[in-house]
């Protein structure tokens, strides 16, 4: 460790002769208005600059040689332009971009499957990265669909910051896109870091960083108000942008506004309702100065969809069938709604020490409330029509022989009837309104799960040009973390109360008054609409790290070492005193601290300005995450058992080439997972109660190859083709401890089986031809995506010897069919896009048009989960039925479109 | 101004106006509550009293094949848990239990509901002599699959008054009274003090002053298996059931067991483990009072290859009375092998407030009545009744109770004592 700190250290602060300098300078603009675009990211070479407000900039590089100038900005064509330097500086004048679909425009930015499942959300990734990579370009964009996930990692591997800001979340690590969404105007602008390389704002993580810029001076001049039709998540969605650009007295603001809306989206019984603001303003003192306030919102509601099993599926013959929803007089009306509304406000200070010095600094408050509406249910039915025991296969179980009428009628009940195939809304009012008669508790409650969160930001970062051949860029981000969690009533359904006590520890322990209380201190309290009831703490974390990095760049090599350093502090505080563990769950639990640090190192070889060789190594650790270090958060502050802090290395080398007519990139990567952690939370039908299973020293290696490329074939046509092939994968036999909610058992500990298994949740193979045309200020866009190697995310419980208990050497099949990983059907996908700008005087008219999934291809599933509940006879002592908890899957959308008029001026 | 800032504030005013008209559907009407009413097309059908439909298919699984219908008030259901995917309806001529494959069926069926049932396609039989109206699975009579429940039960109106129980006396139960909810004035149970039922499994409880061997049987699953039975007496009410010839009595929950008293335990000892705190003490012969693990009684018995001469005291450990106005004991024994004659007089109990250790004193103690003995010739246990503790007892910090034990050198019967109680 010290020799670590030590070397980097000196290498930090190593400092070497300069060397004669090169540039290739010109100037951006937009081809059909002529106006200057500001903020395009140009690059040669490895290096990289931004756009001005007039369109100009300034590219050193390090050599004399023949360079391809590559120009990025979304919505524009990538534009590339070949340039010979030889010395001082080369201009290339003016270059000319044509408008291209943006994201905003494609509405694939806004596809979000709703993910639940019984252990953990599916992970959305919604960051559309423009860059000039093609392969990063493409997968995030065309993949996103099937949740591709870059080189496999889970999302908090993928770091974001606004305005230097890192706003992953506290608890779950991810960036969560929809606090900006419908904010697409404003949002456009943004540096994106590869993998793990670092970058001036940000040492980088594994999965890639992006910083976006929202200040207002960055942000374009002019109004736009655009109208989207889709029949995705949303139908409608109005946007209005307008930004003043940096006035002359100083002084910039923008302000944008949108309104997403839908009745019904793709998947019946869903709808969306969402609105967004944002508001900027800049004040530029001096040449060295500049102040700005950043604050924006998007409070949403969406009515969420669910995963079934595929015997419902085939069964309706509807692979979007969605549980969530049923009729209540005549109205669909959806149980599981998620809103969110985290308001995030920005004070940023950008400081210009000297002409090679600049210092960003930001002060940030974000709060906010998200909240998951669910179903509960006392001494009733589970209300879910696709719970098990409702689904045909187990009905008809039952009697013997089987019944063939019955089997008939019971699919026939299903397609036929709502209140079958959907929540019966009307038959759960009524069962209140019975126990109303009766003077007794509601049988059916709407509850809403919340989580309300506060954090402070304050964040530093220095850029210094330490002289011709070396840049440091370093920065402090501290920030504090409060997140409460709590449920609370959201609808009666009819009846007068609900009692707050814990109906799985009743059922065990009848003559225990204590166990069963969720809140001791007001024991079997009566719960009436809006009440906080069940659970009710606050998790709290506080987090300093420190990085640097230090870059060196010489005419045929550059290379670059850097570090973080960071501490972390995290405590639980209980408003209820839970009657399951009295001696942790109340107030304020012992602090904890966590320390991690990460190495990174590269270098880069440079055959010529045109293509260039890059290695990347990095080293760190990462505690784990917040979410999972309590075992049963809602209940004790006892901490998941074995967790351990997750040790990573990893490293890529890419060939990266560079010509006027042929561009792309080759990467090998290879990353090695020691001691992960993961939390898991299910329903155990057969001991009634929630289990929490932690799953610790679990190793993994995701390796593969990337690929991307774009070749000019005529002036206005161009190919792409992408191809990622991974190999994600358990390494070891991982232990796993599960902990039962209710106490009825003691914590159990055991090997999972998981060595040599895949990683799941993402494609490992996934590849994409496209065609490009763009004339006139026409554009066509043709592309065709492949998937394979999809396995199902694998669960752990059923790779224990506990779970195979009891069956004989000789029943291997059904040892196999247990532990088995599921490999998904790969399949294809087309996507289409036609769209026309338009110019009359000065304004300008922008029509799109994309269909997703031109074939209609509605057999790709997208993600899905392995039940985690077992069909375990314990007084048979053995598995029973191995069919009783099949995988539930989501299927990606079938063929969708996404109209966009924009007007701008 | 100029034209693009009359258009920007134009698109403004259309964002906003779009963003307040257009609404997305949040709030939702409360239903109404549903009055179910049943209104039969006028098809050929026979409506049949539940009596007569128990008359006219009275096999273990008769398929229904007719139009019958009958109909009944429920009387019980599957709330608590102590009736399973079950409930029983009854009409003024009898009851009947029907079987459903479904749970939770209380929320649809509550205790007063008017259920009219279509039987044709359903099955009647008998489960160990039990009637129930259900389905055919494995040759014998099951449940009714839940698809076919909207089939055949219809609910009329909104629960309303309830069935008023039948007082009915163990000595004179018939068959007719079966699945009907029954009242039984002036009882106690046996095992006040122990759980309804066993931990594992359905737990059978005798009640007492009833004439008759009368139990009351309790599920495991039931919500109020685990709690204490109370002690006194008092009425209890429920469903007869029947099990092969036996009447047994389900309860629906815990307020079906009326005017008994919970009372306080003061003192336990089970013997399932030991002596526990009670002390063997030898005035005369070489056997003692010794624990058998096997059988989990205290035991004490004069017969060691022949009968002999034995005095055996068993004395309890020291029971604090001093804050108790009344007090009970009761244990069940066994007598065996020993002169039927001789033993009441052989086998008694005695109280005392001043003895402290070592061979008992005569002075110390004074005898207590055992309301009841076994039969004395066989190893069934009989329960002692009630003994109340003697008011010059109660007050008191050191009061002992002892088991007094004779044989003789012609009769040495064994004495077996298991759950021995003190209660308020």
């Amino acid at each position: 460790m010290k020799f670590i700190y030590t070397l980097l250290i000196s290498l930090l602060f190593f400092s070497v002769p300069s060397w004669a300098q090169f540039s290739i300078t010109g100037q951006v603009l937009d081809g059909l208005t002529g106006s200057a675009v500001s903020q395009a990211k140009v690059e040669a070479a490895s290096k990289q600059t931004l756009t001005g407000a007039d369109g100009r900039f300034v590219l050193e590089v390090s050599s004399a040689g023949d360079y391809t100038v590559i120009v990025t900005v979304d919505g524009y064509e990538v534009t590339s332009v070949p340039v010979k330097v030889t010395n001082g500086a080369a201009d290339i004048g003016k270059v000319s971009l044509k408008p291209s679909i943006t994201q905003s425009e494609s509405g694939l930015a806004e596809i979000t499957l709703s993910g639940e499942s019984d252990d953990k959300d599916q992970a959305v990734s919604g960051v559309l990265h423009s860059s000039g990579d093609v392969f990063t370009n493409t997968a995030s964009y065309s993949f996103s669909s099937m949740f591709f996930k870059e080189r496999g990692y889970d999302s908090e591997y993928e770091n974001v910051y606004i305005e230097g800001v890192p706003i992953n979340d506290g608890e779950s690590g991810r960036a969560v896109y929809g606090e900006w969404g419908g904010l697409n105007d404003v949002f456009r602008n943004r540096e994106f870091l590869n993998g793990i390389e670092p970058g001036r704002f940000s040492i980088g993580t594994l999965g890639g960083s992006t910083n976006f810029t929202t200040r207002a001076s960055k942000q374009r001049k002019g109004s736009k108000f655009s109208y989207a039709l889709s029949n995705r998540s949303y139908t409608n969605r109005v946007m209005f942008t307008y930004s003043t650009g940096l006035k002359q007295n100083n002084w910039a603001f923008t302000v944008s506004g949108s309104r997403r809306w839908g009745n019904e989206g793709y998947v019946e019984g869903t709808f969306y309702d969402g609105y967004a603001y944002f508001v900027g303003a800049e004040k530029k003192f001096n040449s060295r100065h500049s102040l700005a306030l950043t604050a924006y919102a998007s409070p949403t509601k969406r009515g969420m969809s669910s995963a079934s099993t595929q015997e419902v599926y085939d069964m309706l013959n509807n692979n979007y069938y969605n549980s969530s929803w049923g009729y209540q007089n005549g109205d669909k009306r959806n149980s599981r709604i998620k809103t969110s509304n985290e308001p995030m406000i920005i004070l940023s200070e950008y400081w210009t020490i000297d002409e090679k010095t600049t210092v960003t600094s930001s002060l940030a408050y974000s709060f906010g409330k998200s909240g998951s509406t669910a179903l509960n249910w006392y001494n009733a039915r589970d209300p879910r029509p696709d719970y098990y025991r409702s689904l045909p296969g187990y009905q008809s179980s039952y009697p013997d022989p089987v019944d063939p009428v019955l089997s008939q009628t019971i699919t026939n009940q299903w397609l036929t009837d709502p209140s079958v195939r959907q929540i019966n809304w009307n038959g759960l009012y009524q069962a209140n309104y019975l126990s109303n008669l009766e003077g007794k508790q509601a049988n059916y409650i709407l509850e809403n799960n919340i989580t309300s969160t506060n954090q402070w930001y304050l964040n530093s970062r220095l850029n210094k040009q330490i002289n011709d051949n070396s840049t440091l860029n370093g920065g402090i981000e501290l920030s504090h973390y409060k997140g409460s969690h709590y449920k609370t009533l959201d609808d009666l359904l009819g009846s007068n109360y609900w009692v707050d006590i814990d109906q799985y520890s009743q059922r065990d322990f009848q003559a225990d008054t204590i166990k069963l209380q969720n809140d001791l201190k007001n024991p079997d309290r009566i719960i009436k609409k809006g009440d906080r009831f069940g659970y009710d703490y606050d998790l709290y974390s506080n987090n300093a790290t420190l990085w640097a990095l230090k870059q060196y760049s010489f005419p045929k090599q550059d290379y670059y070492i850097g570090g973080s350093i960071s501490a972390n502090q995290y405590w639980r505080y209980g408003n209820m005193m839970n009657g399951r563990d009295t001696l942790t769950s109340y107030h304020k639990s012992e602090v904890h601290s966590n320390f991690n640090y990460s190495i990174k190192a590269g270098y880069t070889y440079k055959i010529s300005g045109r293509h260039y060789v890059t290695i990347n190594v990095a080293s760190m650790t990462r505690s784990p995450l917040l979410r999972d270090a309590y075992i049963s958060p809602r209940t004790t502050a006892k901490l998941s058992p074995g967790m351990t802090d997750v040790r990573i290395l990893s490293g890529d080398i890419s060939y990266v080439f560079r010509y006027p007519n042929l561009n792309g990139r080759f990467t090998l990567y290879q990353t090695v997972f020691h001691n992960y952690s993961e939390l898991l939370r299910f329903y155990d039908d057969d001991l009634r109660t929630f289990v929490n299973m932690s799953l610790t020293n679990e190793d993994r290696v995701h390796q593969g190859f990337e690929f991307g490329a774009e070749a000019k074939l005529m002036s206005n046509l161009s190919i792409v083709g992408v191809f990622a092939y991974g190999n994600y994968r358990y390494t070891n036999r991982p232990t796993g401890t599960r902990n039962y909610d209710n106490g009825s058992l003691p914590d159990t500990t055991e090997v999972v089986y998981l060595k040599n298994f895949f990683v799941g949740g993402s494609p490992q193979i996934a590849s994409s031809l496209g065609l490009h045309y763009n004339k006139n200020y026409w554009f066509f866009d043709l592309n065709a995506n492949f998937y394979d190697k999809i396995w199902l995310d694998v669960n752990p419980q059923r790779r224990t010897t506990s779970t195979i208990h009891g069956l004989l050497p000789s029943e291997s099949d059904i040892i196999k069919t247990l532990s088995q990983q599921q490999q998904l059907d790969g399949g294809m996908t087309l996507d289409a896009s036609i769209g026309k700008s338009i110019r009359i005087n000065s304004y300008f008219l922008n029509i799109n048009f994309s269909i997703s999934n031109l074939l209609d291809n509605q057999k790709l599933i997208s993600g899905g989960y392995e039940q985690s509940r077992i069909d375990f006879n314990t007084a048979g002592n053995r598995v029973e039925n191995l069919n009783a908890f099949p995988p539930k899957y989501y299927y990606a959308y079938g063929r969708t479109y996404f109209l966009n008029i924009g007007f701008r001026f | 101004m100029n034209t693009k800032n009359i258009l920007s504030i134009l698109f403004i005013l259309a964002t906003i106006a779009f963003s307040l008209s257009s609404c997305v559907k949040g709030d939702f009407d409360e239903p109404p509550i549903i009055v179910p009413k049943v209104e039969f097309d006028t098809v050929a059908r026979y409506d049949m009293t539940i009596a007569d439909l128990l008359i006219k298919y009275p096999g273990t699984c008769d398929s229904i094949k007719d139009t019958i219908i009958i109909k009944g008030v429920v009387t019980a259901n599957d709330e608590s848990g102590n009736l399973y995917k079950a409930i029983t309806i009854q009409d003024e001529t009898a009851g009947i239990m029907i079987a459903i494959n479904q749970t939770s069926l209380y929320v649809d069926f509550r205790v007063g509901e008017r259920v009219y049932i279509k039987c044709r396609g359903m099955y009647l039989g008998r489960y160990h002599n039990l009637p129930q109206l259900g389905f055919i699975n494995a040759g014998a009579i099951g449940q009714l699959p839940k698809a076919y429940i909207s089939m055949h039960l219809f609910q009329d109106s909104l629960p309303g008054k309830k069935v008023e129980p039948v007082v009915v006396s163990p000595t004179a139960l018939n068959v007719a009274m079966v699945n009907k909810l029954v009242r039984i004035e002036n009882v106690s149970f046996a095992d006040a003090g122990s759980t309804f039922s066993d931990a594992d499994a359905s737990g059978d409880r005798q009640l007492e002053g009833v004439g008759s061997t009368f139990i009351v049987r309790t599920s495991n699953f039931a919500n109020f298996a685990k709690m204490t039975i109370p002690s006194g007496s008092g009425t209890i009410q429920g469903i007869l059931s029947y099990y092969n010839s036996t009447y047994q009595l389900t309860i629906r929950d815990t307020n079906d067991i009326i005017g008994f008293k919970y009372v306080k335990t003061l003192f336990s000892e089970s013997f399932a483990n030991g002596l526990g705190g009670f002390t063997p003490q030898s005035v005369s012969g070489a056997q003692t009072w010794t624990a058998d693990i096997t059988y989990k009684c205290a035991k004490m018995s004069g017969f060691s290859g022949g009968n002999n001469q034995n005095e055996d005291w068993l004395i309890s450990p020291a029971i604090d009375l001093s804050s108790v106005s009344a007090a009970t004991v009761r244990f069940s024994h066994a007598i065996n092998k020993g002169d039927v004659a001789n033993m009441m007089t052989n086998h008694t109990l005695w109280i005392s407030k001043t003895y402290s250790s070592g061979l008992p004193n005569p002075s110390d103690w004074v005898q207590l009545t055992i309301p009841t003995y076994p039969s004395g010739s066989s190893w069934t246990y009989a329960n002692s009744g009630d003994i109340a503790i003697p008011a010059a007892y109660l007050g008191q910090s050191n009061v002992r109770i002892a088991f007094k034990y004779l044989s003789s050198t012609t009769e040495s019967a064994t004495w077996e004592l298991q759950n021995f109680k003190v209660t308020e």
